[in-house]
Parts: structure tokens; C-alpha cells; sequence
């Protein structure tokens, strides 16, 4: 019980220290609230999301958590390179963020509670323009760099009850925490001025609720759905300006199947109402918010043994829709993914590893990513 | 079961090591497109011209005089007639030789030499000589230029240095080391082993230079005398020591003496130097509210900048921290203060970058600061050039404030 709790705190301080949690920096987080989040498992990412309404460690499907056999922390972190193409200028960018963190216990033979956060809006991001200006009377070049780094993490406390061997239900409540730290230079060429900048923090605070279920339809086929709704989100930054902009209706459903023992195939389709914020995104001065949808589709395939070891490979693609549109254009995002995972310490620990390949583009604009997934689970 | 234990931790911090490493490389600055992906504010820079800024100004002269300066001004301008004189520390009738007690007579002299330190020169004026010449051994401030110009008659000349020949024709600054003629570098009967030298200067057309006085460490005027002397106790002994002495006294005198500035017009610079207070009023909204970027003080000369043919000097500009006129205290930080570069005989207007004390006043740790600015020279007392620019009575040639800034950013929210 003990090992338990410094487990669990390791997690929980783990998930503190990232509190920028986000996996998916982009130039597009610019516009709107930012790029969405995916927190879900390195296993899910590695299926390109088709796992993710069966994910007990996302933060998408309550009822998931009830297929938690006992005490269970785990991590994700994310590296990833990113090339942009902006208007016949290229960048190649990099980073790293860890978009998961969480624990689950069971409490008793039918209830299994667990806490976890992730990302849930990415508004890390970083341009670079420069430009000339006229100073009295004559041109002076200058580079303009605007950053902003931080999100709004998504801080979920969930619970799954199991009503019969084959199907659970969940409920969670999420609390959205965050805040982001824009910085603002001119850099001016000749040294007779001096540089600006300035720096604005934005708080962000926000409430929802979750609900979900999870079905075994046949020994080898399950169902799964959930559905969350939200407050609105509060937005207050330092410089002055407040704003408030409704969090969206989200639902979920996917299917599991599994032909042959060991080979599971699963998919997942969300649907996320951003729509209802555009009024609010408006006010604020940002173009509309729309209604978006992602599929994802994935293969697990635990058959294959190396020696001692078995090496579950996992394949996926995934496709999304992207809320708050660059220039007027919608944004959307592709990718494929694959990867593979394996136990250490007699099963009490777990690797997985993800690698995803994909590209977000809006009208000319793109940017391709290759984004690393690396997941640590433990059961102590 | 403990081994387990082990290994569960092993890996996780493991895996947590390799996932702080790759966290540490982060580069996220991508290409900037607008208005699509560009934040929706905007640096909003604005250039203004404030006139009327100075309520009040005043110059005063005198902080730093000749005799105190770090330099010793000889001149043949038509603008400026300048003499060095310099008074040594007394011979005496003994030396001593190191490990001894025992002082030793001095018999007689075999050499003198001089050192000087030339600070600065226009290497323009051609067949520069030092001329030198034995002045008064009660030479002090008393003196001025008239009445040290006799001394320096031609036929009371001691002996000059060809500088040309010494340092080169085209190096400005140096050290001048010449031999002497002993006889006339003894001290006189009752001068109490005082010798005053008078220092002037002649080129094939009017120039000015200086050298380095008593108060710029380590280059005074120097004369070594080569003494030679027998000592009275036993064994008896003949030695010979080197007697070096530096100047009880320096100055240099000059004719027309520096004097207030014309009214209605305003100094900085020159010896004994001026200095000019200028308590502005800007408006608060622009300290307030905006990022200085820039702001330039333009002073409209009433005459070209004077002082050494092609010196180049620079005009500080410095907060006032307290306001007592004349004797304000400054703020000397580097970090606080503005410097506006200066050619001798430019007419065009000064121009002193004030950004940074501008930046000052917008400190909130400033706000009971006086809204006072000190001209000065940056090398006061080193330097002879001066300024003389219009007050602020003196309508469009007042002085004005070139400002730029940036309006308070836009951040808007989400």
C-alpha cells in the first residue's frame, strides 16, 4: 500500500511539474483558443486514435477506467519535429511536452476511481516576422517575435462503476486549469533604439462534466461512447482584457473488435460542437469557431514473441478537423502512426512507444510533424 | 519480489531521464504570416517632435579649473592662446641610496631629462614643437596668461622637442623624452630647490595640444636629475642616483579666459568647464503609457563647437537624482545616461540620445525624481571642446525632443 502511494505521488507530482501540458505545439495554435489536445496513451497515439474511446488513461472515456485491475500511474511524454511552410518561408521546429499524467486505483471489486490531466488546448506557439519601418524619415529594419507559451490543461477526477462483467459505466468532472505567458519584442537593427517588449499573462479556469459507457457486445466486439459538456471558459489577462467563450458539447463513440485472439482492431469518431463559441470568439475579436469531427482507426497486434519478450505492434491513421479556421480556412490535421510496446519487471511496468507522421494544412499553409509518443505505465 | 520492486522504479526513472533530456531541446519560432498567423495586436511605433519641453535652464562654469584638470592646454589659436606651467617638487641637497642611512651630499648634476605625455595633438599642424622655459620657482595660480607671456620670450627658451621627430608625424599621443641642458635646469639661489618649467608650443600653423597633468595618474611631466655626490662617512665614496621629480603644481593659462555664455544661450565643455541644467516637462501620458524606444535631445548651436582643431568629444547627458542648481547630483550609471557626439567647428544641431533616461523616469522608482537633465562634458576636465547652443527663450532654435515610442500593445484575450 505504501509503494501505492509513493507511486501515485510520483505520478501526481509528474503531472504538477507539466502543468503546460500539450502534445501538439503548432504555428495554427495562434488562432482561436489553440490547437485541441489529445490526451490519450502512447498505445492509443501509436493506433492513430482508433483505441481512444477504450483508452482507461485518456481523459475521453470515463467508463475506459473501469478496466483498471489494481493501483496504476502512468506518464506520456511527446517529442516532436515540426516543418512550416508559411508563405514561401520554412521553418523546422521542435519540442517536447508530456500531454498525460494520471493514476487509477481500485476501490473495490466494481468501482474504480482515477485522477489525470492532460492537455486540452495547446496555445504554445512562436512566429518570427521581420519587416521595415519608416523612423524619422528613414528605413529601419526590425524583427518582430511574438511567443507564447502555455495551455489550458484539463484536470480530470473520474470514476467507473462496473455493472456486470460486460458493461460499465463513468462519470468524471473536469476542471480546466491553465494560463499562457505571451511575450511580444521588436527587435530594431540599429543600436540608436532600444528594443520593446512586453508580456501579458492570460489565466484560464473552466468546468465540465463527462459521462460514459462501455460495452462488451460479444466476447470479442465492444462498444463505446461518451459524452462531455462544459462551463464557459474564463479567460483573464493581465494587460486587462477578460473574456468568457462556451466550452463545446463533445461525443464519442467507437467500436472494438477482436478477430483472432491477440489481434484487436478498434475505431473511434468524435464530434466536437466549437461551434457554439463562435459568438464568443467573435466578441474577442477572433474569426468564428466551428463544429468539428476526427476518426481514428487502429490495429494492435499482440502475437508477436521475441524470445522472452512479446511485442505488441500497433498501426493507425488518424484524421481531425481543427476548430478555429487560419485565414478562412478550415484546418485539418492527418496522420499516420505506428509503434510497439513491451513489459519490464515481471509485467509491472510498460513501454509503450508511438511514432506518428502527419500534416496540418489551412488553404497554402502547412505543417508537417513527426511527433514521438513515449508511455510508462506502472503497477506497483 | 524486491527485485521487482527495483527494476519498476529503474525503468520509470529511466524513462523519465530520457524524457527530460529530449524535453530540454525546444525551438518553436516559425515564420510569421499577417494577419492569418500573426497575433491581433500590433507594435504601434509613433515618431513626434515635442518643442517647449525645457521650463528652465541654466549653465554654470567652473567645476573643473586648469590647475585641477587631467590636462595641460598649450595653444597658438587665433581662438585660444594657451601656456603650461608647471612647478616641481623641491630638490634636495642630499639623496639617499637604497640600504643606506646615511645621506649623501649631492656634489653636482651631469643630466636632466624630461618626460612629458602627449595626450592629444592635430597631426595636421606640421613641425609641432615643445618649447620650454624656466619660469618664477613661486609660480602658482596667481598667474595668468599675461602675465606668463614674457617668460616665454624666445630668447629665454631652455630648449624644445621636435615632436615630429620624437613620436612621428602622424601619431596623435606619446610620451616626449628629451635630454636637457644642466645649467639651466638648476634651481636659482633662494628658489629653496624649486624649478618651475613654462610650456608652449609652435607649428608651422595655429594648433593646440595637450598633455597629461598631475590629476591623469601616471603621465605628469617629469625631469630626472643625474646627480652625483660624495659621502661624508666612511668609506668614503663617490655615487651617482637618478633624482626624478613630478609637479608640485600644474597649470596651463589662456587668453580670452572662458566666461558665461551670451545670454539666453546655454555651455558644456572646455576649461574650466561648463555645465547646463535643463528641467523639462514632459507630458506624464508619454512617460506613463508607452515604451520609449528612442528620444533624442536636439540642441541648435549658437556658434561652431570650438576646442582643439579636430578633436571629436561627446556631450553626457545625466539624470538628476537632487536638484541643487549648479551643484545638482547625478546619476553616473552608464545604464542612465546619454551620450551625443560632437566635431569641433560642426554648426549643424547636437543631438543627444536621452532614450535612456527617458526609460529611467519610467521606472515607477523614478516618480520623485526631478525631471532635471545635466549637460556635461563626458570627459570633463580631460577635454577642451564646448558647445554653445540656444536656451530655451530662443523659440524654433529652443531645445527640442525627437521621441519615439511604442503605444501600449493590444493583447487581446482568448
Amino acid at each position: 500500500m505504501r509503494r501505492s502511494l509513493v507511486s501515485i505521488l510520483l505520478v501526481a507530482a509528474a503531472g504538477g511539474a507539466a502543468s503546460r501540458a500539450a502534445a501538439d505545439d503548432s504555428v495554427f495554435g495562434i488562432r482561436g483558443l489553440g490547437i485541441l489536445g489529445r490526451p490519450v496513451s502512447a498505445r492509443t497515439a501509436a493506433t492513430g486514435g482508433g483505441f481512444a474511446v477504450f483508452d482507461a488513461q485518456a481523459l475521453l472515456n470515463p467508463a475506459a477506467l473501469g478496466q483498471l485491475q489494481g493501483v496504476t500511474g502512468w506518464a506520456v511524454g511527446a517529442p516532436s519535429r515540426r516543418r512550416v511552410v508559411v508563405g514561401g518561408d520554412a521553418a523546422t521546429l521542435q519540442s517536447t511536452r508530456f500531454p498525460l499524467f494520471g493514476f487509477g486505483t481500485v476501490f473495490s471489486r466494481r468501482l474504480v476511481i482515477g485522477v489525470g490531466i492532460g492537455d486540452y488546448l495547446d496555445r504554445t506557439w512562436s512566429v518570427r516576422r521581420t519587416d521595415t519601418v519608416t523612423l524619422r524619415g528613414t528605413p529601419v529594419p526590425v524583427e518582430d517575435v511574438s511567443r507564447s507559451v502555455g495551455g489550458v490543461s484539463d484536470l480530470r477526477l473520474a470514476g467507473a462503476y462496473r455493472l456486470s462483467p460486460r458493461f460499465t459505466l463513468g462519470a468524471a468532472v473536469h476542471a480546466l486549469s491553465g494560463s499562457t505567458r505571451l511575450t511580444v519584442t521588436r527587435d530594431f537593427a540599429p543600436a540608436d533604439y532600444e528594443d520593446f517588449s512586453d508580456v501579458a499573462v492570460t489565466d484560464f479556469t473552466g468546468l465540465g462534466v463527462s459521462v460514459g459507457v462501455l460495452a462488451a457486445v460479444r466476447s470479442n466486439l465492444g462498444v463505446a461512447a461518451s459524452l462531455r459538456a462544459g462551463t464557459k471558459l474564463k479567460a483573464s489577462s493581465s494587460a486587462g482584457p477578460r473574456a468568457r467563450v462556451s466550452l463545446p458539447l463533445e461525443l464519442a463513440a467507437g467500436v472494438l473488435y477482436a478477430p483472432v485472439s491477440g489481434v484487436s482492431l478498434a475505431g473511434t469518431v468524435a464530434y466536437a460542437g466549437w461551434g457554439r463559441a463562435a459568438d464568443d470568439l467573435v466578441a474577442a475579436g477572433e474569426a468564428r469557431s466551428l463544429d468539428v469531427w476526427s476518426v481514428g482507426a487502429g490495429l494492435d497486434v499482440e502475437r508477436l514473441d521475441l524470445g522472452v519478450v512479446r511485442l505488441p505492434l500497433r498501426l493507425g491513421y488518424r484524421w481531425r478537423q481543427l476548430p478555429f479556421p487560419i485565414d478562412g480556412f478550415r484546418l485539418g490535421e492527418h496522420a499516420i502512426a505506428g509503434g510497439f510496446g513491451f513489459t519490464m519487471a515481471g509485467g509491472r511496468t510498460s513501454v509503450d512507444v508511438g511514432v506518428e507522421r502527419g500534416a496540418r494544412t489551412a488553404g497554402a499553409q502547412r505543417e508537417t510533424f513527426t511527433a514521438g509518443w513515449l508511455g510508462v505505465t506502472v503497477r506497483p | 519480489m524486491r527485485m521487482a520492486s527495483t527494476s519498476v522504479w529503474r525503468s520509470v526513472l529511466a524513462a523519465l531521464a530520457a524524457a527530460a533530456l529530449l524535453g530540454c531541446r525546444e525551438d518553436i519560432a516559425a515564420p510569421g504570416q499577417c494577419p492569418s498567423l500573426c497575433p491581433s495586436g500590433d507594435v504601434e511605433l509613433v515618431d513626434t517632435t515635442l518643442t517647449g519641453i525645457v521650463v528652465s535652464d541654466t549653465s554654470v562654469r567652473g567645476f573643473v579649473v586648469p590647475n585641477e584638470a587631467a590636462i595641460l592646454v598649450a595653444s597658438t589659436l587665433d581662438s585660444l592662446k594657451s601656456l603650461v606651467l608647471v612647478r616641481f617638487t623641491a630638490l634636495d641637497t642630499v639623496f639617499r641610496v637604497s640600504g643606506d642611512t646615511v645621506p649623501v651630499r649631492i656634489g653636482s648634476y651631469d643630466s636632466v631629462t624630461i618626460e612629458l605625455t602627449m595626450w592629444q595633438r592635430d597631426t595636421a599642424a606640421k613641425d609641432l614643437r615643445v618649447l620650454l622655459v624656466r619660469l618664477p620657482a613661486g609660480t602658482d595660480t596667481t598667474a595668468t596668461y599675461a602675465t606668463a607671456l614674457p617668460f616665454f620670450a624666445d630668447s629665454l627658451i631652455v630648449d624644445s622637442l621636435i615632436v615630429d621627430s620624437l613620436v612621428g608625424d602622424s601619431v596623435a599621443t606619446g610620451t616626449l623624452h628629451q635630454r636637457l641642458p644642466v645649467a639651466r635646469m638648476l634651481p636659482g639661489v633662494g628658489d629653496s630647490g624649486r624649478v618651475a618649467l613654462g610650456i608652449a608650443i609652435r607649428a608651422a600653423i595655429p594648433t593646440a595640444a595637450s598633455f597629461g597633468a598631475l590629476d591623469l595618474s601616471g603621465a605628469p611631466p617629469r625631469i630626472t636629475y643625474w646627480a652625483w655626490g660624495v659621502r661624508d662617512a666612511a668609506p668614503d665614496d663617490t655615487l651617482r642616483q637618478a633624482i626624478s621629480r613630478s609637479p608640485a603644481f600644474d597649470t596651463f593659462v589662456m587668453t580670452p579666459v572662458p566666461g558665461a555664455p551670451p545670454a539666453g544661450t546655454l555651455a558644456v565643455g572646455n576649461l574650466p568647464s561648463a555645465r547646463t541644467l535643463l528641467r523639462v516637462d514632459i507630458p506624464r501620458r508619454l512617460l506613463d503609457s508607452t515604451s520609449v524606444v528612442r528620444g533624442t535631445l536636439v540642441l541648435t548651436l549658437t556658434r561652431p563647437a570650438t576646442g582643439r582643431p579636430g578633436e571629436v568629444f561627446d556631450v553626457e547627458a545625466r539624470p538628476v537624482i537632487r536638484d541643487f542648481g549648479g551643484k545638482s547630483i547625478t546619476a553616473s550609471d552608464t545604464v542612465v545616461t546619454g551620450l551625443g557626439q560632437v566635431t569641433v567647428g560642426q554648426t549643424g544641431p547636437v543631438e543627444i540620445e536621452i532614450g535612456r533616461i527617458l526609460r529611467f523616469w519610467q521606472n515607477p522608482a523614478a516618480d520623485s525624481l526631478p525631471r532635471a537633465i545635466l549637460l556635461r562634458s563626458r570627459l570633463e576636465g580631460a577635454a577642451l571642446g564646448e558647445v554653445t547652443f540656444a536656451g530655451r527663450t530662443a523659440g524654433v532654435a529652443a531645445p527640442l525632443l525627437r521621441l519615439t515610442f511604442v503605444r501600449p500593445y493590444a493583447f487581446g484575450v482568448p
